[in-house]
């Protein structure tokens, strides 16, 4: 275990500045800042690094840390989001508790932000490797949280991807609850016609998914039933699961899975639309799947209602799935004539372009319009600004398909806030980074998959799906999770008085009011505190302390901001 | 490598260490799995640590990388295993067997990084990292930005090895020889090559033709280093400082026969015969090593030679029957009756092919080269004409003219379609031969064969131009009308190429042949049509050289002992 | 951290140390990271506007604004516009016209106020007010709580700021009035709650015609 410092050990501090190549000293000058630096109180030792995170620059640091005997280590660097975990780790490899490190950003608060301005970024850079070392002082050791993990998980939403989430927990030995709000399993692909380019049928597929999870012995399923109450965090969820809104079960698991899926945008009677000769995408699955199509003139209008200014998003997969059925309809009959109307084609993928390519062999028509000049219908004809033409076609049809985008489901509102998960400004639910934690969200142990997420075809619905449960079995099966040390805790209990401000202020059901031999105080589970330090900033008695962003800690860094 | 973990079924194997291999290891190094994570390069990174910035949200690549990168190389379960090759794969009770090859780094741990190695370092590859937009040193870190940042020297197969046909450690048995440790020199040669004199001396070493050191002078004479360990150790072995090797024990039941003592077959029964297989060699001619002996001149390649080397493999256990042709008497099933479990079929290319001219079949004096070479390697030293004209470009076309030189006939010459530079024969052997006296008529073609009382006489021949390039990447040689000449000789020796003479296969044999008479195989396996037969050298791409011959013996031996095991 | 980890007094502490404004950035409504703490910064922040307005100074030095870590251009625009308007209004008290004792005075009994329990209380509350209403079930309205924050935060300040200059000297009702420029009798108020509370006590020494208080 690392050294924990003794509170009365003289402070030894050590300021490392990172070039980070040319990213920081290209536009500011580091030598100064690392000269500077040398001249605060408790500074002992001050390096330049040409890349601190580099395994020579981390090499650096240690020897450092234990060449010198440092009790405090500033890294003036990047961002803490990226490389805190790099530097702690250093510290703690180095023998010095992770938590005695302080990250001081310079380069995204200072040199890419003030290029071309080298003596004020320079200066600006002095400033906070000041307040990081003031900081630096008031810092506390923490060792880390371990939490046992329930095995189980919840997974809402019981299409393709809670299916699939759901069958590759079961199969991994973990006790799934699968809660669907309609009366059946299955989800969108219940009313899908075939799935390409797999060209299998989508009924048929779902059903059998439906039917093994159904059939398995670890998941058990709750059809219209909706999740009314949770509780916890990572690893020990208290979720209530209301069916027929009657019946209430309170089910204990470790992760959720969100997979709540999508809807097709309704948008009423555009275009005509009367369900009849003008009618959606999802209808025309169902006419195809029926086999009764009853029309030879077939057009399609594709982005209607997306990539407008109220929905800018592209919905992605329409594209494919109307080209799908253009080709279907060709095949059926040779003779019917089928148009497609569009703004963007989006055949991302080698399968979905030679799609593409077969539509346009089998004879279907492709006509670009714009978002300026959307079609016209007219009677029994559909008249459009051809864009590449340069003029305007018309085209006789007996079947009018609206191609709307995918949008979110209805109630996501209320699950995000019950589960304290973000929603995008479309209304889909935010992952917890868009690059490295797709899966994620930034609550832990609550992840996203399929439409819920954002509109996706159902192969990229399973691949989430078994990407979800792969993120969240690596608590399950450890059975354990770790958590940031970074927690309220009671100061001291005599100072509480169990008002229970804090209790009520707290957006993860953290602390809880306890009777004690003291009276009714205030007790924090750390593992289920994220650290947001809201009750600290309110407890009127100064009762609480917010760890690792103390008052001190605060108040140090803000007087030196301006101590300089 | 060899490496138990100590959790055993729960271990995982990640070939690849990019992102998506970083991400996977991680998350199951999190769930409690030791995993190894493989990457062929030096450090693991992959393309996401070369790139500047990401999409959607721009952040630098860099940065979301090394996070990652500092997770797994601190992680307990996570085992790096980088420079290093995937081999093989084997499923046992319900996991797999993996076989890695780990190539070394080269420079050890003692090394703190001071790059003052790079800064010497006279091997500039190009630089990777960067695209190849730039070079970099062989000694480099590869990118100090990667996992493990370790110096290391990059060896790629040096150029000679990637292009020897057997891709023989080239650079290891130079070094060895400069070290004048002349025995593990030749080991080394004979891991891929069991004929190295006669390499020594006939090989057409494509590899000095790669060679780098041409570009700063002359290439390495690596050819000539070749001949002169197999000659020391020949005198040696004459001296009987060095005893043969003994016959490897036979470990295995099958037996192979092997039609044809050229370099294909020989070497098949080497690569056997050091398997444990017992290996019997059927040979048509009185003398063993086909093509080299047969049509190689012995001041090319004596004969002496051979026989050592020849002499060589037999002391391996290998079998040589000779004046054993395959035939009506014998054939191909017979062998299988005999209980032979394989065979391969290596019986060369000895049927010279026509001129395809009016008058070639009317008149006395044609020799063809194979025949001639032929007859004059096996004793036949009688001068054969006064005027030799020999119409090819290759290798054979040159020896004949020489040879003919050698048995005295006064006038050589040799008439080629295409210019010099398309000529396929050994460039110095070209050089030589008109050292020699032989005169070479280049961008020159019979159109017609002259002769008098049954007799050549000459032949009348037509210039060519060069036009366009043909199937081969060469240039087609078209006649130039009205340039019509005559030339003197009498004795014609066509040396334009020779197929497979097939003849001997019996009836109903079932063997696949293409449309020159030579076998068809699957090229990876060398496997003909009929399960158990095998082919290659001559026999399956026509005339080629000894080289691609002992290329195609190895493939095959490699095969048909799978096909044993199987 | 969260901005719901936003103490005032850490916002008076920087006036304090000389900021010439502070600057506290949150995620978008309803899109916090923390879920709710934005929130409450928000009426923290509001709540330190009033307090510095209460004590002369421009709250405008004072501005919260709204961001997504994404939006790089907003935080420009933000920060830019920011800093142009403390610019404008000048370095902290001279801007106002208040003289750096005054101002330490001022500002002191600001962070007193709210490291008070009552204003803490309240700040707290707020969201809870106004969505479930109090311990009787009295929702309110976004005004009324404003109102009732006045009320407060007036008290609060003129408390502290009493003390805080009795504990310098012993001033009459008069003088204190003077200086903190509200009327004698709500000063007088003020002292008989005090007093009450055992914060002050009647000096013994008398200028003559009113008594002048101490703190205790």
């Amino acid at each position: 275990m690392a050294r924990l410092v003794d509170e009365m050990e003289e402070l030894r501090i050590g300021v490392f500045v990172c070039h980070c190549g040319t990213n920081i000293a290209g536009f500011l000058d580091p030598r100064e800042v690392a000269e500077y630096a040398g001249t605060l109180p408790d500074v002992v030792f001050v390096k330049e690094n040409l890349f601190s995170c580099s395994q020579s620059g981390v090499t650096e640091i240690q020897n450092a840390i234990k060449e010198n005997q440092l009790n405090r280590v500033v890294v003036a660097a990047c961002t803490p989001r990226t490389h805190e975990p790099t530097f702690r780790a250093a510290c703690e490899d180095a023998g010095l508790n992770p938590f005695f490190f302080e990250f001081v950003n310079i380069r995204e608060h200072c040199s890419w932000v003030h290029k071309g301005m080298a003596e004020e970024a320079t200066h600006k850079a002095k400033d906070l490797v000041r307040m990081g070392v003031a900081r630096a002082r008031y810092l506390e050791p923490r060792e880390p949280i371990v939490a046992d993990v329930e095995p189980a998980a919840l997974v809402i939403g019981g299409g393709v991807s809670g299916l699939t989430a759901a069958l590759s927990l079961a199969n991994r030995g973990i006790e799934v609850k699968l809660v669907e709000r309609e009366e059946e399993l299955g989800g969108m692909l219940r009313r899908i016609f075939r799935l390409y380019p797999s060209n299998i049928d989508a009924r048929e597929f779902i059903a059998r998914q439906v039917e093994a999870v159904e059939g398995h012995p670890r998941i058990e399923v709750f059809t219209c039933s909706t999740v009314e109450g949770l509780q916890g965090y990572i690893g020990n969820y208290r979720a209530t699961i209301s069916s027929q809104g009657v019946n209430k079960r309170e089910v204990h698991v470790g992760v959720i899975i969100v997979a709540t899926g999508a809807a097709q945008l309704d948008l009423g009677e555009v275009y005509g639309y009367d369900g009849k000769r003008v009618i959606t995408l999802i209808e025309l699955e169902e006419r195809l799947r029926n086999g009764e199509l009853g029309a030879k003139n077939v057009v399609m209008i594709k982005c209607v209602g997306a990539r407008v200014p109220e929905r800018l998003y592209c919905s992605r997969i329409c594209c494919m799935t109307s080209i799908k059925n253009a080709i279907l309809i060709k095949e059926k009959d040779p003779e019917a004539r089928v148009h497609i109307l569009y703004r963007d084609l989006m055949c991302y993928g080698v399968d979905n372009e030679a799609l593409l390519r077969k539509a346009k062999e089998s004879g279907v028509r492709f006509i670009n319009y714009s978002l300026e000049r959307p079609p016209i219908m007219e009677n029994g004809r559909v008249r459009v600004h051809s864009d590449i033409l340069g003029k305007e076609i018309g085209i006789n049809a007996d079947l009018v398909v609206l191609v709307t985008p995918m949008v979110s489901q209805d109630g996501v509102e209320e699950l995000s806030r019950l589960l304290k998960v973000p929603l995008d400004g479309d209304r889909f639910f935010l992952e917890a980074h868009v690059k490295l934690r797709p899966l994620d969200f930034a609550t832990d142990g609550i992840y996203v998959c399929g439409t819920a997420h954002w509109p996706a075809s159902v192969s990229e619905s399973i691949e989430q799906a078994l990407g979800a449960t792969a993120r969240a079995s690596t608590y399950l099966i450890n059975k354990r999770v770790t958590v940031e040390p970074i927690f309220s805790m009671l100061l001291d209990e005599d100072l509480c008085r169990g008002c229970g401000l804090c209790a009520s202020l707290c957006p993860y059901a953290a602390i809880e009011m306890v009777q004690t031999e003291k009276g009714i105080k205030a007790q924090m589970i750390a593992v289920a505190c994220k650290g947001c330090g809201t009750c600290g900033a309110s407890c009127y008695r100064r009762a609480i302390k917010m760890n690792h962003y103390t008052d001190e800690q605060l108040i140090a860094q803000v007087r030196a901001a301006f101590s300089g | 490598m060899t490496e138990k973990s100590k959790n055993e079924g729960g271990n995982v194997l990640i070939v690849g260490g990019g992102i998506a291999g970083i991400e996977a290891a991680l998350d199951l190094a999190q769930a409690g799995f030791q995993v190894f994570l493989l990457d062929k390069s030096p450090a693991v990174g992959g393309t996401m640590a070369q790139l500047d910035r990401v999409f959607p949200n721009q952040g630098p690549a860099l940065c979301q990388i090394s996070a990652k990168l500092d997770a797994i190389s601190r992680h307990p379960n996570i085992r790096i295993i980088t420079n290093a090759n995937l081999e093989r794969v084997k499923r046992v009770n319900g996991g797999f067997e993996i076989t890695v090859r780990k190539e070394p780094l080269r420079v050890n741990e003692k090394c703190d990084g001071c790059a003052a190695c790079v800064a010497v370092c006279p091997i500039k590859p190009y630089d990777t990292y960067n695209e190849g937009l730039m070079l970099r040193t062989a000694i480099d870190i590869q990118n100090s930005r990667y996992y493990p940042a370790l110096y290391n020297i990059e060896k790629e197969t040096p150029i000679c090895q990637e292009t020897c046909p057997v891709h023989i450690d080239i650079r290891r048995y130079v070094g060895l020889i400069a070290e004048g440790r002349f025995d593990q020199a030749l080991a080394v040669i004979r891991e891929r090559n069991p004929l190295p004199a006669i390499c020594g001396r006939v090989c057409n070493h494509p590899c000095e033709s790669a060679c780098n050191r041409g570009a700063q002078d002359e290439p390495i004479a690596i050819d000539a280093l070749k001949r002169f360990v197999a000659d020391y150790e020949l005198k040696l072995r004459k001296e009987g400082k060095v005893p043969y090797s003994k016959a490897p024990r036979k470990t295995k039941k099958a037996r192979v026969a092997i039609v044809g003592a050229g370099p294909a077959g020989l070497t098949v029964g080497y690569d056997l015969a050091l398997r444990g297989y017992e290996a019997t060699i059927f040979e048509a001619a009185p003398v063993p090593g086909g093509m080299l002996y047969l049509g190689i001149p012995e001041y090319r390649l004596p004969r002496d030679i051979i026989e050592a080397e020849v002499d060589y493999i037999k002391n391996l256990g290998v079998e040589i029957r000779l004046s054993t042709p395959i035939g009506p008497d014998l054939t191909i099933d017979d062998l299988f009756k005999q209980g032979h479990k394989a065979v391969f079929i290596g019986i060369g290319a000895h049927r010279g092919l026509k001129l395809k001219v009016p008058g070639e079949d009317d008149f006395e004096g044609f020799l063809d080269c194979i025949v001639f070479l032929r007859r004059v390697n096996l004793g036949d030293t009688t001068k054969p004409g006064r005027k030799v004209v020999v119409i090819g470009g290759g290798n054979s076309a040159i020896d004949s003219a020489r040879t003919a030189l050698r048995l005295g006939c006064e006038e050589v010459s040799i008439l080629y379609r295409r210019s010099r530079r398309e000529m396929p024969a050994n460039p110095w052997e070209i050089e030589e031969a008109e050292r020699e006296g032989v005169k070479i008529h280049y961008l020159a073609a019979p159109v017609k064969i002259l002769g008098q009382n049954g007799k050549v006489t000459g032949m009348l021949c037509t210039k060519m131009v060069l036009g366009k390039l043909d199937a081969s990447g060469r240039r087609t040689p078209i006649p130039i009308e009205g340039s019509e000449f005559e030339v003197e000789a009498d004795l014609i020796i066509p040396a334009i190429s020779q197929e497979p003479d097939i003849s001997f296969l019996h009836e109903g044999h079932g063997l696949e042949i293409s449309k020159w008479n030579s076998f068809i195989i699957d090229e990876r396996t060398m496997a003909t049509n009929r399960p158990g037969i095998f082919a290659g050298g001559d026999a399956v791409t026509g005339p080629s050289t000894v080289i691609e011959a002992i290329a195609a013996g190895h493939r095959a031996a490699d095969s048909i002992d799978k096909f044993l095991k199987d | 951290m969260c901005s719901g980890r936003v103490d005032p007094t850490i916002i008076l502490e920087a006036f304090l140390s000389k900021a010439d404004g502070v600057f506290v950035g949150a995620c978008r409504r309803g899109e916090c990271h923390y879920v709710t703490g934005n929130l409450q910064a928000e009426g923290k922040v509001n709540l330190t506007k009033k307090v510095l307005s209460y004590i002369g100074l421009h709250p405008e030095r004072l501005v919260m604004e709204w961001m997504s870590s994404g939006e790089g251009g907003r935080f420009v625009e933000c920060v830019t516009s920011f800093q142009e308007e403390i610019r404008k209004l000048g370095p902290l008290g001279k801007g106002e016209g208040i003289g750096t004792e005054e101002l330490q005075l001022k500002l002191t009994a600001a962070q007193r106020v709210m490291e008070g329990k009552k204003l803490r209380w309240v700040v707290s509350k707020r969201l809870e007010f106004k969505e479930k209403g109090n311990l009787y079930g009295e929702v309110f309205t976004e005004h009324e709580i404003s109102r009732l924050f006045d009320e407060v935060v007036m008290d609060e300040l003129t408390l502290q700021e009493i003390l805080l200059r009795l504990r310098m000297e012993p001033l009459s009702a008069k003088t204190l009035s003077g200086m903190i420029n509200i009327a004698p009798s709500r000063i007088l108020r003020h002292l008989a709650d005090m007093k009450r509370m055992g914060l002050v006590s009647v000096s013994t020494e008398d200028d003559g015609r009113s008594p002048v208080w101490k703190a205790v």
